[in-house]
Parts: C-alpha cells; sequence; structure tokens
C-alpha cells in the first residue's frame, strides 16, 4: 500500500520539477527576447531621435527661407492675393444650366453603351 | 517469561510501526508542501523568477518642448562623451599625441598630459563628441579609454527662441528660461507624467522666425544695439512670439551672462516714453475727466516747480484729447495725469499690472521702477513714459488690456486650452477699450504712427522715445524708441511691442532717430509679414472708425 503511495509521491515530484523547469527555461527566454526588444526600441528611439535633430534643422525656416531667395523666385504672401470667398465672381446661370444639360446626356449615353 | 518477552516484542513491534507512520506522515507533509510550492510556481511563475538580463536606461526623459504648431523646440539625444581610466594607461606621451591627431584642435596639450597623469581611476577628456570622433578614438585602441553616452538637450533653432526656452546645464537641468520652469514647478508634480511628457508653448515658430528676421534688419539699418519685440494674443493673453536681440546660443549659454544679451522683453525695465500717453489717456477717458473732444491747453510750455515741460512736436494752441494724443503732446498728457491725481493714477497703475512683477513661467522677471509718491511733476512725467519704468510683458499685458474691451489677462508662455482657467479681471470700461482703438487708428492716419501702416490691414498704435538713464542723468546721445500696436484696430487680434535700442540716425530717415522713423516702420514690415500667417482677414474697404469720422464732420 506505502509503496504505491510513494511511487505516486515520487512520480508527481518528477514531472512537477520536469514542468517547473520547462517553464522556467521558457520564461526567462521570453524575458531575455522582450529586454531584447525592449533595448532595440530604446536603441532605434535614440537613431530616430537624432534623425529628428538633423530634420528640424534642415526645416529650419531661416535656412528654407536662404534656400529660396537663392534658388526659388517665390516671395512672403501679399495680402493682396488674400480673398473673401464672395470676391468670387459666380458662373453666369445659362453657363450652369448648359453644363448640366450637357453631364446628364454625357451619362444617359454613358448608361446606353452599357446597356449594350 | 515467555509471555513476557513476546509482549516485549509485540510492544517494541508496535512502537516501531507507530514511528513509521509518524515518519510517514511527515513524508507526505513533505511532499504536500512540495506540491504546494510547484503549483505556486507554474501559476505565478512571472512573479517568483527574476531574469537577470539588463534592460538599457531610457534617459531621454525630460520632456519635450513643442511649438503651439506641434513644431519641436527642445529634445533630448544621446551624444558620446570621452572618459579615461589613467591607471591603465601604457604611455602617456603616446596616447596624448594619438589623441590630438584623433580630434584635431580638440585638446590643449598641458592640460591633457594632466589629466592623464592623475591617481583617479576616472577622468572626464571631453564631453559631447560627433560620433565620427569617437569612431576614430575607437579605432585606436588605446586601454583605458572608454565612452560614455550622455543626454544631452538640442535645440534645432539654436539662437531663435533662446531667450524663452533658456537652456540646460551639463547634467540636463534647466538653467533658464521654460527649462527652468519645467524643473522647478512641472517636474516636482508627481501627474505631470502621467498627463503628458511634451510641452505645448504658445509660441509660434514661424511667425518667431519672421519677426526675428524683421528686427533683425531693423537693428543692422538703424545701427541699434539692441532690438525686442512681443506678439501677444489680446483676447487670452498667449504670447506667441517674443524675441530680444542680440539672443545666445542655448548649446553655449556663457555669453547668456553678458548684460547686453539679456531678454529686453522680460527682464528689462524702461521708461518706454509717449507710449505710456495711451495708457494715461485711457485713465482719463475711464474716469469720464475727458472725452476725444475735450480741449486741453498746450499753448505753452508747463511750468511745474522748477521744471518746465515742452512738446516735441509743439502745436502753441489749444488741443483735442485726439490731438493731444496724435501729436503726442507732453504738456496735454501732463495736464490730463495731474486732473487725475496721484491716488487714481496709481489705482489705475495696479489695474494694469504695473505695480507687481508679472506672474508667469519665465523665471527672468523684471519688476517695474515706480515713484514711492506721485506728486504733480512726478504724474507729468510719468503721464508721457518718463520717471516711471516697466518692462515691454508689462506694457504688452497692459496695452492688451486698453484694447481688448478692459479686461487684463495674464500673460502666459504656455498654450491655453479651452478648459485652462484664465486669471483675468477687468481694468478699465468697454466703451474706453473702444476710444482707444480709434485713438490708436487715428494716430496711424495722421499723427506720429504714420509709418506704421500695414498694406491692406487697419493698424493703430503709438510711438514713443526716451532718452536712456545713464549714472542717473538723462543721456541726450542715447535713445530708447518703442512702438505699441495692434491690429486689425476694427476689433484687434494681436498687440506687437516693439523696442529699438539706441538707434541711431540715418540717412534714410533724414537724421531722425525717433520711433517714427524707426520703430513704426518695424512694426508695419513686421505685421505685413506675420498677420497672413496668423491668418488675419485683410481688412476690406474703410475702417469703422473712418465712418464714424465722416459721420461726425457732416455734424459738424
Amino acid at each position: 500500500m506505502i509503496r504505491f503511495v510513494y511511487i505516486f509521491f515520487i512520480c508527481i515530484a518528477i514531472l512537477g520539477s520536469l514542468s517547473l523547469y520547462v517553464l522556467k527555461y521558457d520564461t526567462t527566454n521570453t524575458e531575455n527576447q522582450i529586454t531584447e526588444l525592449k533595448n532595440k526600441i530604446i536603441d532605434e528611439k535614440k537613431i530616430i531621435n537624432v534623425l529628428n535633430a538633423d530634420f528640424y534643422k534642415l526645416t529650419d525656416p531661416e535656412r528654407i527661407q536662404k534656400l529660396t531667395q537663392l534658388h526659388l523666385t517665390l516671395g512672403p504672401i501679399n495680402i493682396s492675393q488674400q480673398k473673401e470667398l464672395k470676391d468670387i465672381p459666380m458662373k453666369p446661370a445659362n453657363d450652369i444650366m448648359d453644363d448640366l444639360i450637357k453631364r446628364s446626356l454625357v451619362g444617359l449615353t454613358e448608361i446606353e453603351t452599357r446597356r449594350e | 517469561m515467555i509471555l513476557d518477552k513476546k509482549n516485549i516484542k509485540n510492544q517494541e513491534q508496535n512502537s516501531t510501526k507507530n514511528r513509521l507512520k509518524q515518519v510517514f506522515v511527515i513524508f507526505i507533509l513533505g511532499y504536500l508542501v512540495l506540491v504546494a510550492k510547484l503549483f505556486d510556481y507554474v501559476s505565478f511563475a512571472d512573479n517568483s523568477i527574476k531574469s537577470s538580463s539588463y534592460v538599457k536606461a531610457d534617459n531621454l526623459s525630460r520632456p519635450i518642448i513643442i511649438d503651439r504648431n506641434g513644431y519641436t523646440l527642445a529634445h533630448d539625444i544621446e551624444v558620446p562623451s570621452l572618459a579615461v581610466n589613467p591607471r591603465l594607461l601604457i604611455n602617456i606621451e603616446d596616447t596624448i599625441d594619438q589623441l590630438m591627431i584623433a580630434i584635431p584642435g580638440g585638446f590643449n596639450r598641458d592640460s591633457l598630459r594632466k589629466k592623464l597623469n592623475s591617481k583617479a581611476s576616472f577622468v572626464w577628456l571631453k564631453r559631447g563628441i560627433e560620433p565620427h570622433q569617437k569612431a576614430a578614438i575607437h579605432a585606436l585602441g588605446i586601454p583605458g579609454i572608454r565612452f560614455e553616452d550622455e543626454t544631452n538637450r538640442f535645440y534645432p533653432y539654436s539662437n531663435k527662441l533662446s531667450h524663452v526656452i533658456g537652456y540646460t546645464n551639463i547634467d540636463n537641468i534647466g538653467q533658464a528660461g521654460i527649462e527652468r520652469h519645467i524643473d522647478s514647478n512641472l517636474l516636482k508634480d508627481s501627474n505631470f507624467y502621467q498627463d503628458s511628457k511634451n510641452i505645448q508653448l504658445s509660441i509660434d515658430l514661424k511667425v518667431t522666425h519672421a519677426m526675428r528676421d524683421e528686427l533683425k534688419k531693423s537693428l543692422e539699418k538703424y545701427k541699434a544695439i539692441a532690438a525686442a519685440g512681443i506678439l501677444m494674443d489680446i483676447n487670452n493673453g498667449e504670447v506667441i512670439s517674443l524675441v530680444s536681440l542680440p539672443d545666445f546660443d542655448p548649446h553655449s549659454p556663457e555669453t547668456s551672462q553678458d548684460p547686453n544679451y539679456l531678454n529686453r522683453i522680460t527682464n528689462g525695465a524702461y521708461e518706454i516714453g509717449s507710449t505710456f500717453k495711451s495708457f494715461t489717456v485711457a485713465m482719463a477717458l475711464d474716469l469720464g475727466i475727458a472725452d476725444l473732444d475735450t480741449i486741453f491747453d498746450a499753448r505753452n510750455p508747463l511750468q511745474i516747480g522748477r521744471r518746465t515741460i515742452r512738446d516735441d512736436h509743439a502745436q502753441n494752441r489749444m488741443l483735442t484729447l485726439t490731438e493731444v494724443y496724435t501729436y503726442s503732446s507732453n504738456i496735454g498728457t501732463s495736464r490730463m495725469a495731474i486732473e487725475i491725481g496721484g491716488d487714481r493714477f496709481a489705482q489705475f497703475l495696479k489695474k494694469f499690472g504695473m505695480v507687481n512683477r508679472i506672474k508667469t513661467e519665465l523665471p527672468e522677471l523684471s519688476s517695474t521702477l515706480l515713484k514711492p509718491k506721485w506728486g504733480q511733476i512726478q504724474l507729468a512725467t510719468a503721464s508721457f513714459g518718463h520717471g516711471i519704468a516697466i518692462t515691454p510683458l508689462h506694457a504688452a499685458a497692459a496695452g492688451a488690456s486698453i484694447l481688448n474691451g478692459g479686461i487684463y489677462i495674464n500673460p502666459t508662455f504656455l498654450k491655453r486650452t479651452n478648459d485652462t482657467n484664465i486669471e483675468m479681471r477687468r481694468a478699465v470700461d468697454f466703451t474706453t477699450s473702444k476710444k482707444v482703438r480709434k485713438l490708436m487708428y487715428l494716430n496711424a492716419i495722421n499723427g506720429t504712427a504714420k509709418k506704421a501702416q500695414v498694406d491692406g490691414y487697419h493698424v493703430g498704435g503709438k510711438t514713443g522715445s526716451g532718452e536712456k538713464v545713464e549714472n542717473g542723468t538723462y543721456n541726450k546721445d542715447k535713445l530708447l524708441t518703442t512702438f505699441m500696436g495692434a491690429f486689425p484696430i476694427d476689433d484687434p487680434k494681436y498687440i506687437l511691442f516693439l523696442l529699438l535700442d539706441e538707434p541711431k540716425r540715418i540717412d534714410e530717415t533724414r537724421g531722425q532717430r525717433t520711433a517714427g522713423w524707426n520703430a513704426a516702420p518695424t512694426f508695419s514690415n513686421i505685421v505685413s509679414r506675420i498677420a497672413p500667417m496668423l491668418g488675419v482677414k485683410r481688412s476690406v474697404g474703410p475702417s469703422m472708425f473712418d465712418e464714424e469720422l465722416t459721420i461726425a464732420s457732416a455734424v459738424n
């Protein structure tokens, strides 16, 4: 009787310790992977930061201004270029009607050709 | 005897069995403990097993500073620094030669020798070296040389915003400007990190660039020693742009200690001259002791005690309040101030926030210099901005209060959100504010600020020129010119305060050097450039004040 109980418990102990070690190594591996990835992220972040620094330096308005003055004929926005929406004249009513008719005709022919 | 023996044997057997049972129970209990522990390990594995692997420290922890549109103004980058353990060096002279070649001009031979001969086990050789220099030194393979990555603050727009952002020291701790504000106020707050890691300023990078560019042109054109300007949102107190030339490079801030590199907007108190008349006039209008057409006697210089007050653009006649303002009559405003009286004048100074240092984020703040007692002569001179020194920040905040409808708003350098509690109080009446707008507009149409006019916008403003105080007396050769203006003046959105320190007479201004000839045109240049960027709509047709004018003249 006692022998069976002993064997039973020994088996449980062996199985338990085996699963424990498997689990432990698994966790350690995963943890290592996490650390590795975290470190990679931090490294990437640092590189991104340096690249960002470069980008900001290159897009500095002062630098852009110098470059445009050297190479382009563009100038600062003049206020006379700003217009209200109401300043833009409406299309004459006849034109709008013609346009609509033309479009509807195009639509019809398209439908007809598709049917065929 | 035999029975006895048997009995004893039986007894012995029994007791042995009992003991075995006891041992058996103990073993079972032991196994149970083991099983329980295993179960514990299996189900709570994450907590009980600690990884020995090493996670790098994320040093890029200082908050990023961004402008109102999200452009990064300051952030951390990692830079290698060069250090050495002198005990491990084999040949010091050789090492010196090699290092001198690797970084040309980077070392001083004597100080390098001193460092390498030290007894310490760790000596910094050079902090903040370039990546290619690190590679070059690494390739030398000198034992004892090591690199330490250090976090440094990087300011992509270096000088442009140095007076606002400030700088950090070599240990990345804020020493001036917003950087200092971060360390002394925000980082102490434990909620800060949870909320957000970015700090958004009210500053607009592009507008600041445009303003700085124009101020730089003026600085060179009028050969001034300094030029400064502050642009403020009139309705919520946000500082959109602050420029104070000369400015310094925040990466090597040693120059900022030079008094000439002072932040003239927040940390310099000046006698701003006639620009102050806007405030005097606002007081008189608000108290109801004068209206726009009230007449003041400006026929003769005003004699108070032993002092005589004269006009720069003397008309020698009776002037209406509007004319007092547009001709910038010292006599007129002096009479006004005397009528206001010392007590009420002091009260208004308090309402305009000119009594104390302004409470805002920048640590570099100067207080104002006021007279302890307001007698007649002090009132008279203060009415045109003499004998009273305020910072341009004070002037802009008070100017906003007399132009935005009468509300004094505490200026800020941080972007305000809808739920920010804005500290505000009434300074003057709404009608007063409207009258001051009109006065400023008229001054730009036919007063001293004609050169401040901007194509496409109705603007208004007031000029001011004062002799600088040196060793207790006024120096006639050194002038400080100021300009305070708002746009669009019909319904002001922004106030711009400008200051030129010691502008010189030049040919283009026909030998003039007062504010109307230098500060006013600078205002015009800046506004015509930044107003479209700020999305201010072009002023179409005549100003609302023009219409009032024509109605008034029709009645007369």
